[in-house]
């Protein structure tokens, strides 16, 4: 089980990837009053719904090797992005130590007997792409997107974004996109940024897979299902515009994919959009 | 009996046709078309895609996405047509190591058999599916006008794509097959061939005994359909500027839509007076706002902007005539070949010309194949009575004193055949003599192709012209030519013996058949694993609809339970071996994902 020092870290690290954003540095002083409200909050945990399955945290012995030193505390808390403070979501008054157990919810019940209620088993997550030397030697043990959130390397008081960690982040949060662009960023820097390549590559194909599933499997046949003088009413772009044109009740999404001229990514988040548009209906298994 | 294919590999559409029955029948493709692009694409992912699917992303993929190979088989780097094709196509030609052109698509290069070679099997493998069986021998035509390096090319493309290429004819002597097929007729003919690309004019001389002459043949190998698309796309693109100030030629996905809809706009206006060009979200502007692309073209709109074109075609009749030597009264028929003579304003353009209707008996797109595959029956067929001579497609002879190129075997005689011609020496105490063997239709030796060359030394010291030397060519029946040089007086002898060479050598055409074989394999198995994989994702969807109500009814036994458990365990294996792309694991899975269905479907059939 976490100790005290835990639900601290937890609530850090679990608070991060709400922050969609990039924002502007806070001040120190700040970070040290966020820090230490927090810890009166002493909240035991948040789950945060990004994209796909919750995040959560680890109930495993790794924690241990995640306690931050004192820097590290400092740059993690001063990296976020919009404080939860500042959410509405999370813009009420701190709540007492206890005080949350008394609310009368649907959720009562689980809070008010914990033990009732076994822990769901965390499965172990696979590493997103291989990761460098640097990264594993930093968190031993550690290759999942808790590790990654936790690894900050933005220097105190800095205002400049490192896109490297930025990225690894955003894959981390599951927001692939986001992490897709940094590492083009990155990539078009230093093309030859191994980690950059890897992720961005990594990227692509969970984008891929996600649009994928969406369509429902690579073999489905699109059939227009939009009247051809409808077709200017809907608000589709050029690129949409093309794809649709391509799109002869014959070829596959696979085949639509290729001859796209368009990243696979690209081109199956168009035939997404055009499906929920109403111009795509998807035929076959 | 071997099922013989009859390709007509054309330099921008390619058809495959067969004799089924004692008629000769056109194969259509998968997607239901008679003729294929002759296009070979390589997608980002390193996909192959070859026919329609290639075609349709030529704009967006154009460095990737090789058309008009025909145009580039078994020249030289240096030659004129393919530093005209340096300059004009996107993807990338590179120098090979035989001093052949090679095509670059992604980080690979290809020689140009190689391309064609991708073709011709798409072409086996639309056959294949129509026949249920595989096939090995094929018939393959050609232009006229090619040469033997040329013709050897594309039997080697035939090789690599695991056809025995059992003959190579001209596509004229093809389409004039075609035409006469069962008729048994002596006539003249004009073969007219308009295709995608290319234009060719072919006097033909028709023999009810089976010789079919090409008297005189000409043309522009830059000349054909897609020059009347460009004019369609010109003008589209033109009117769109002048409304949105916007130039679509600079957005490729614009350019391909354009592209494919000047073709399709094309092609309806050979049947009605006019069309409607409607491209929506065409492009979008500077303030982000998608703009369409609308507007009417009729027959007579397109019919200006071609008209130099079709005129430039009917120029190039008028010469071949001349060179000929025969009058347009001398012409019994004219064949229209190609699917730019549905034009009506071709048709008309020939009729004028010509002074006669062309026959509308023959099919333009599929005369070609038609012809070669008829020829490819004749062929295998023993008990047929039609005979079908080989003829030299082009002059052969040697270079001679002052540059010039004097005769021994002319164009279109039939193999096998063997001339002789006595030569003197030119210079007085002259001891040796340098044959060069050449091939062509030209006066002037260096207008044509040289095949090879040989010394013949030892000759005695006399005055000019009083050596005789005897200069003989044999071509056997493989069409190898063999040249011998010998000394009359003295008996000493020289020869050479020519094979025809693509640019490839034998160890490079072994290894390009066994990558092609690897594709046609790879293919097939994608092929099963994805019919496999529909199958068990259906019989699985079934499964899973059945599953709720089978839970409900076997709730109270253990037996039920653990059959649904077993069900479970079926499906999740089916998946992972669909996920592992096992084509075998997944065809193992369907049988138990049948015999799960029938299960269910039984439970469930007895309750309600």
């Amino acid at each position: 089980m976490a100790n005290e020092g835990d639900d601290d870290r937890d609530e850090r690290d679990s608070e991060t990837p709400e922050s969609s954003g990039v924002s502007e540095t806070t001040g120190w002083s700040r970070v040290d009053d966020e820090a230490a409200q927090r810890k009166r909050n002493k909240r035991k945990r948040i789950t945060l719904d990004v994209f796909g399955p919750p995040l959560e945290l680890p109930r495993t012995s790794r924690h241990d090797a995640m306690v931050p030193d004192a820097d590290e505390t400092a740059s993690t808390a001063e990296l976020s992005l919009p404080r939860l403070d500042d959410l509405p979501h999370f813009g009420r008054p701190p709540a007492a130590a206890g005080e949350l157990a008394k609310i009368e919810d649907a959720w009562s019940r689980g809070r008010d007997a914990p033990d009732a209620v076994p822990a769901r088993p965390r499965a172990e997550t696979p590493p997103p792409f291989p990761m460098s030397e640097s990264v594993s030697t930093q968190v031993p043990g550690q290759n999942d997107a808790i590790a990654l959130v936790s690894r900050r390397s933005r220097p105190p008081g800095s205002t400049v974004i490192d896109l490297s960690v930025e990225m690894l982040d955003r894959f981390a949060l599951g927001d692939y996109s986001g992490a897709l662009l940094a590492a083009e960023i990155v990539l078009g820097k230093d093309p030859t940024h191994a980690e950059a390549r890897r992720c961005a590559s990594s990227c692509r194909d969970r984008l891929s897979d996600m649009h994928l599933s969406r369509l429902g499997g690579a073999h489905r046949l699109p059939q227009i299902a939009v009247a051809g003088s409808e077709v200017r009413w809907l608000g589709l772009d050029h690129r949409a515009g093309f794809l649709l044109s391509r799109v002869d009740g014959k070829s596959t999404i696979d085949e639509l994919v290729d001859l796209s001229g368009m990243a696979r990514h690209e081109a199956l988040k168009v035939l997404v959009e055009l499906v929920d548009a109403g111009a795509l209906s998807l035929r076959g298994k | 009996m071997e099922k013989v294919i009859g390709i007509d590999l054309g330099t921008f559409n390619s058809c495959v046709a067969v004799v089924e029955g004692g008629t000769p029948v056109v194969i259509a493709n998968r997607g239901g078309y008679k003729t294929t692009p002759s296009m070979v694409a390589v997608t980002e992912a390193g996909k192959r895609l070859v026919g329609h699917i290639a075609k349709r992303q030529a704009v967006t993929n154009a460095e990737n996405t090789v058309y008009a190979a025909k145009r580039l088989i078994g020249r030289k780097f240096q030659s004129p047509q393919v530093t005209n094709a340096l300059a004009n196509v996107a993807y990338r030609i590179v120098e090979g190591p035989h001093n052949d052109p090679r095509i670059q698509l992604r980080d690979k290069v290809y020689s140009v058999p190689e391309i064609s070679a991708m073709i011709l099997q798409e072409m086996k493998i639309i056959a294949e599916d129509y026949l249920g069986q595989e096939v090995h021998k094929s018939v393959v035509t050609v232009p006229a006008y090619f040469n033997d390096g040329q013709r050897q090319a594309t039997k080697d493309a035939g090789a690599i794509a695991g056809l025995d290429v059992i003959r190579i004819i001209n596509e004229p002597t093809a389409a004039a097959l075609a035409y006469g097929f069962g008729k048994n007729i002596d006539r003249t003919v004009a073969v007219y061939d308009l295709g995608g690309g290319t234009f060719d004019i072919s006097i033909m001389e028709i023999s009810s005994a089976g010789v079919f002459k090409v008297v005189s043949t000409a043309g522009d190998t830059f000349l054909g359909g897609e020059d009347f698309d460009q004019r369609i796309i010109d003008w589209l693109v033109d009117g769109f500027k002048e409304e949105h100030d916007i130039d679509l030629r600079q957005d490729r996905m614009a350019l391909q839509r354009l592209k494919d809809a000047s073709e399709k706009a094309k092609c309806e206006l050979s049947s009605v007076v006019e069309t409607e060009v409607n491209l929506p979200f065409i492009i979008s502007s500077a303030r982000n706002e998608a703009l369409h692309l609308q507007r009417l073209l009729t027959r007579q709109q397109m019919e200006e902007l071609t008209h130099d074109l079709v005129a430039r075609t009917i120029q190039i009749c008028e010469m071949t005539l001349e060179e000929a030597g025969l009058g347009k009264d001398e012409i019994e028929e004219v064949i229209l070949v190609g699917g730019m003579t549905r034009m009506p304003c071709v048709q008309k353009a020939c009729a004028d010309f010509f002074e006669r209707e062309p026959c509308k008996g023959v099919h333009p797109d599929e005369v070609v194949a038609l012809g070669a595959a008829i020829q490819g029956a004749a062929l295998v067929d023993e008990d047929q009575d039609m005979v079908l001579l080989d003829v030299t497609p082009h002059t052969l002879g040697i270079m001679v004193v002052g540059g010039y190129f004097e005769e021994l075997i002319p164009q279109n005689s039939t193999v096998p055949t063997s001339r002789s011609k006595i030569f003197t020496t030119v210079r007085d105490n002259q001891t040796a003599v340098k044959i060069l063997v050449m091939q062509g239709e030209s006066k002037r030796a260096d207008e044509n192709d040289l095949l090879g060359e040989f010394v013949l030394t030892g000759l005695r010291r006399a005055p000019a012209g009083a050596v005789e030397i005897e200069v003989t060519f044999e071509i056997n029946a493989d069409g190898i030519v063999s040249v011998h040089a010998k000394d009359l007086e003295t008996g000493k002898e020289q020869s050479i013996t020519v094979t025809a060479t693509s640019g490839l050598t034998k160890d490079e055409i072994d290894a390009m058949v066994e990558g092609a074989k690897g594709y046609a394999v790879a293919r097939r198995d994608d092929e099963e694993l994805e019919k496999a994989k529909q199958e068990a994702e259906t019989l699985i969807a079934e499964i899973q609809k059945l599953l709720p109500k089978v839970e409900e009814v076997v709730a109270g036994s253990d037996y039920g339970k653990d059959a649904v458990e077993k069900a479970r365990t079926v499906v999740e294996k089916a998946r992972a071996a669909m996920a592992a792309g096992n084509a075998k694991g997944v065809k193992e899975q369907i049988e138990a994902l049948q015999r799960t269905q029938r299960m269910f479907k039984g439970v469930v059939g007895k309750v309600s």
